[in-house]
């Protein structure tokens, strides 16, 4: 309680978010979002089906270019560089913002091929020695090395979907990011994969600012520091998780806590 | 504990951090009262003041651990167990607190008394009772660190003897009261000083019950027994 | 108020059934259930009778053929005792000089030969008529075996020498020896000398080997597919590394690099187009540009294989269009979070699981091709072409043109051996096939 105490006191900005608005065509998704998101500590962002978490959560990797027909408005700065600016290459960003899916979606190559393949594309591994020491490191800080260091030359398509998930972290972790991205990573889990991998989000969150979608509420309020709470496109209401989960301040984040609405 | 752990470590460290507040609650109710019971003896006055400031400390904890119990079933949605930890720990810290109130009501009398100045007081089986209950709040938050319902149980039944010694105590006052007009101010301190411990002997059948509660998810069958007969006290 | 009774009692008439008690709903139900199974069987009897006219017009096909072609495996060939004369075509060391021998008239000492059996054909006109009953290349052919074995064999040995094609024909019994002599090729004088070669036993069927492996000639006994095999085979070896590169590039350009506009959409409708072009309609492109504006070498597998490439091109790309929209986009959503370059991505993780599908998409596409013919004629590969083309600029012929050439020619014969080269190519393309198949389901599991 203490530490919490210190970290209270110094909350550094990592993320700051400033008007953003997202338009599939013609179509607004997100309107004027505003928030600043804390370093090292995780977020989550909740709200029911279609409010633009997701949406919001791609903004800040650029995972929208990839959508023909997206446009991104607004300001997203990062260590003073606004993300949002075409000047800024997205090759180069994601690899200081990593991303996890809602579907486990290893490559269908061998585990050690699948956390050394962000590495290898952007050089950072000099020769198999370094390699094997970033596979290895990767593993271990996802928790998942006692169960597949025997195996590393095994189909990632064979593990378990639990497993299969905490490759894919290890594989963001690998690049070597500041940020995760997590979209809903739990989605497609049993109740103790899900449980495993929160408590992994409760490691990572030392080393990373984590962000992460969530379309459960309870895992929010297990797993984050702050939460902000959209709907339609709208940030409704962002603070810490305990004042949202005790007292939230809006009568919108009331009703949709208490599983009044959507 | 010998529970299983939680996978969420930082569930484990909620849950434990609120026995630890309970407890610590405890242990303050427990010196409050003791101190009480010795400065009725005593009468010494800066222990009294001292004691009666100290209550502010028990209010306090009392609405902290309050705000963490609703932290912990809002952040992480208890069941079974879990769930029955943070409802107890809820109540006995209001029980503890109000104890710690009736050790303060004591100190309050106690000055009273001694401003009197009386040397005429039927005392001694009050100092009696204040042992008997506070042994029985010691063990029963004991059976609460240890969610021992054995124990906790048979504090329950002690209880019992409490009310005895109360209803005795109350029939010597009336008898002395009667006996010389003066002492009636104090007298009717003392009954109340007397109410106060039987009172809190009650609480600690109330404790006793919760932790029952806490390991077998039900108070127990039986009725509370009770030999309080002082409501039934007509003359002397 | 109107209404609502209305609603009331329309829907107490429509919804009859609907609130009836369960039993009155089942019995209707079961008594429509008649009908519904008899509509049900005829539909099965349709597809099947489908099937069956399909099968069996395809069995038709196939009778047809096998029954014309299966003859051509065999050529009649006539045993006639040759001295060959040593002196004349060996030089001072005992060696086969190759100048004399080619000088050496082979032709007249095989023909010369074949008289001894018959002496009693006397006259230049009845002795004409009996040479005729052997190969015009019978001589050619002696000279050729002569000279590959290395050495004169002394005395007179027998040769088995191929009879001509109308004897050819006769021999496998596909001539009407019934009919009025003057609308037959073989006369009666020349049934009565191969009646008598029968009987003597100096007549054989052996196997055709040289329809294997020479390439086409005016004489039908001395025909063969080698040369349009290859032709056809050296074609599709430039279709290959043509199409396939260019159009996995295009499919990848168009998939993941094209801007969003009108041009896209407009190239990505008439590649669907060219598609269905008709296959003629490249041949006047690759005549009009190869053979015209570069000045091209006719005839050429080359040009031939440039012109099936332009054609096979829109269904590989369309095929890899298919097998790229198949690889699910998490994979890319994986690799592009990681940082991967759009050209890494594509590379590195969607081409190689596109692969299966992409193969298989060449493999049909390549499969059509060897089947073209209307392009390769009108860049000129329907030339009589005598030797096997050695390089991709040498003239040639591909298989399915070869067999057009053949089934207009007048020849009983030819028509016997376009049906056996129907079958060959026909092998080809099953085999090909099939090979798309197997490597489709291997990969499918892997996947």
């Amino acid at each position: 309680m203490e530490m919490d105490a210190a970290t209270e006191l110094m909350p550094e900005s990592k993320l700051k978010a400033h008007e953003v608005s997202v338009f599939y065509g013609e179509k607004q998704a997100l309107f004027d979002v505003s928030l600043n998101i804390n370093d090292k500590s995780v977020t989550s962002f909740i709200g029911p089906s279609g409010c633009g978490k997701s949406t919001f959560l791609r903004c800040f990797n650029r995972m929208n270019d990839v959508i023909p027909s997206c446009r991104v408005q607004g300001q997203i700065i990062m260590d003073e560089v606004n993300l949002n600016s075409p000047k800024v290459d997205p090759v180069l960003l994601r690899a200081r913002v990593g991303m996890v899916f809602q579907k486990p979606n290893p490559f269908p190559k061998t585990v050690y091929e699948n956390v050394a393949y962000g590495p290898r594309i952007h050089g950072l591994a000099a020769n198999r020695q370094e390699m094997d020491f970033i596979v290895e490191d990767s593993l271990k800080k996802a928790g998942l090395w006692k169960e597949v260091s025997d195996r590393l030359n095994d189909q990632a398509t064979g593990l378990s979907g639990g497993q299969q998930q905490r490759l894919c972290i290890a594989r963001a972790i690998a690049v070597g990011p500041d940020v995760l991205l997590m979209d809903e990573p739990c989605s497609a889990l049993d109740p103790i994969a899900t449980s495993i991998i929160e408590e992994l989000i409760s490691d990572l969150q030392n080393r990373f600012t984590i962000l992460i979608v969530t379309h459960s509420m309870q895992q929010a309020a297990r797993v984050s520091k702050k939460t902000a709470y959209f709907h339609l496109g709208k940030l409704i209401e962002y603070g810490d998780t305990k004042e949202i989960f005790t007292r939230p301040q809006n009568e919108q984040t009331e009703a949709y806590i208490s599983g009044k609405i959507g | 504990m010998e529970d299983q752990q939680h996978i969420s470590t930082a569930f484990d460290k909620d849950l434990l951090a609120l026995n630890e507040m309970v407890q610590e609650l405890g242990s303050l109710a427990i010196v409050q009262f003791e101190t009480a019971i010795d400065a009725l003896a005593t009468q010494h006055m800066e222990t009294l003041d001292q004691l009666i400031s100290n209550d502010a400390k028990l209010d306090d904890l009392e609405a902290a651990i309050h705000e963490k119990a609703v932290e912990v079933i809002a952040l992480r949605a208890p069941h079974a167990k879990d769930l029955r930890q943070v409802l107890v720990a809820l109540k006995i810290a209001t029980i503890l607190e109000r104890t710690g109130d009736y050790a303060r009501n004591i100190a309050n009398r106690t000055k009273v008394i001694a401003q009197a100045g009386n040397e005429n007081i039927p005392g001694v089986n009050i100092g009696r009772m204040g042992q008997v209950a506070k042994e029985m709040l010691h063990d029963v938050m004991q059976a609460y660190c240890r969610h021992d319902a054995e124990l906790a149980l048979e504090v329950w039944r002690r209880d019992i003897e409490v009310d005895h010694m109360h209803t005795a105590f109350y029939k010597e006052v009336l008898a002395s009261m009667a006996r010389d007009p003066n002492l009636v101010a104090t007298g009717a301190h003392l009954l109340f000083i007397a109410k106060n411990i039987e009172r809190i002997g009650d609480y600690a059948t109330g404790i006793a019950e919760q932790v029952h509660f806490l390991v077998h998810g039900a108070v127990p069958e039986d009725s509370r027994p009770k030999a309080d007969r002082t409501s039934k006290v007509v003359g002397v | 108020m109107n209404d609502h009774h209305e609603i009331v009692s329309s829907s107490a008439g429509v919804a009859g059934l609907y609130n009836a008690p369960t039993s009155v709903r089942m019995a209707h139900i079961a008594a429509g259930l008649k009908k519904r199974r008899a509509a049900s069987k005829r539909l099965r009897i349709y597809g099947i009778a489908a099937i069956c006219t399909a099968v069996g017009f395809l069995c038709i096909l196939l009778t047809t053929i096998i029954s014309n072609g299966y003859t051509a495996f065999q050529q009649t060939e006539i045993a006639v005792t040759i001295d060959v004369p040593a002196d004349e075509i060996v030089d001072a060391n005992g060696a086969i000089d190759v100048e004399k021998s080619r000088n050496y008239n082979w032709d007249g000492l095989v023909k010369r030969s074949f008289r001894k059996a018959f002496p009693e054909v006397t006259g230049m006109l009845e002795q004409r008529s009996l040479g005729e009953l052997l190969s015009a290349n019978a001589g050619y052919d002696l000279r050729l075996q002569i000279e590959a074995a290395g050495v004169v064999p002394t005395g007179a040995v027998t040769y088995w020498v191929k009879s001509s094609d109308d004897v050819d024909m006769l021999m496998k019994g596909r001539m009407d020896r019934s009919i009025d002599e003057k609308k037959r090729r073989i006369n009666d004088a020349q049934l009565v000398w191969f009646d008598s070669i029968v009987a003597d036993d100096a007549i054989r069927l052996a196997f055709n080997s040289t329809f294997f492996n020479a390439a086409d000639s005016r004489e039908p006994e001395s025909a063969g597919v080698l040369g349009a095999i290859v032709g056809s085979a050296l074609a599709l070896i430039v279709t290959v590394v043509l199409a396939l590169p260019l159009a996995v590039m295009a499919a990848v350009y168009l998939e993941y690099f094209a801007p969003p506009g009108r041009l896209t959409d407009f190239i990505e409708v008439n590649v669907n187009n060219l598609a269905a072009v008709p296959s003629i309609v490249f041949g006047l492109l690759g005549l009009a540009v190869f053979l015209g504006f570069f000045g091209m070498p006719r005839s050429a597998p080359l040009v031939g294989g440039m012109v099936l490439a332009l054609m096979t091109l829109p269904t590989i790309i369309i095929a890899t269009r298919a097998s790229i929209r198949a690889v699910p986009t998490s994979i890319r959503d994986a690799a592009l979070g990681l940082g991967a370059s759009p050209m890494q991505t594509a590379l590195d993780h969607i081409l190689p699981l596109a692969a299966p599908g992409i193969l298989t998409g060449t493999i049909i596409g390549i499969a059509q091709a060897l089947g073209e013919t209307a392009p390769l004629i009108m860049i000129g590969m329907v030339a009589f072409i005598v030797d096997v083309p050695a390089s991709f600029t040498d003239p040639a012929t591909a298989l399915p043109v070869q067999i057009y050439i053949w089934s207009d020619s007048a020849e009983r014969a030819f028509y016997e051996r376009s049906s056996l080269a129907i079958m060959v190519l026909l092998l080809f393309l099953i085999s090909m096939n099939l090979a798309a198949v197997m490597l489709r389901r291997k990969f499918e599991k892997k996947w």
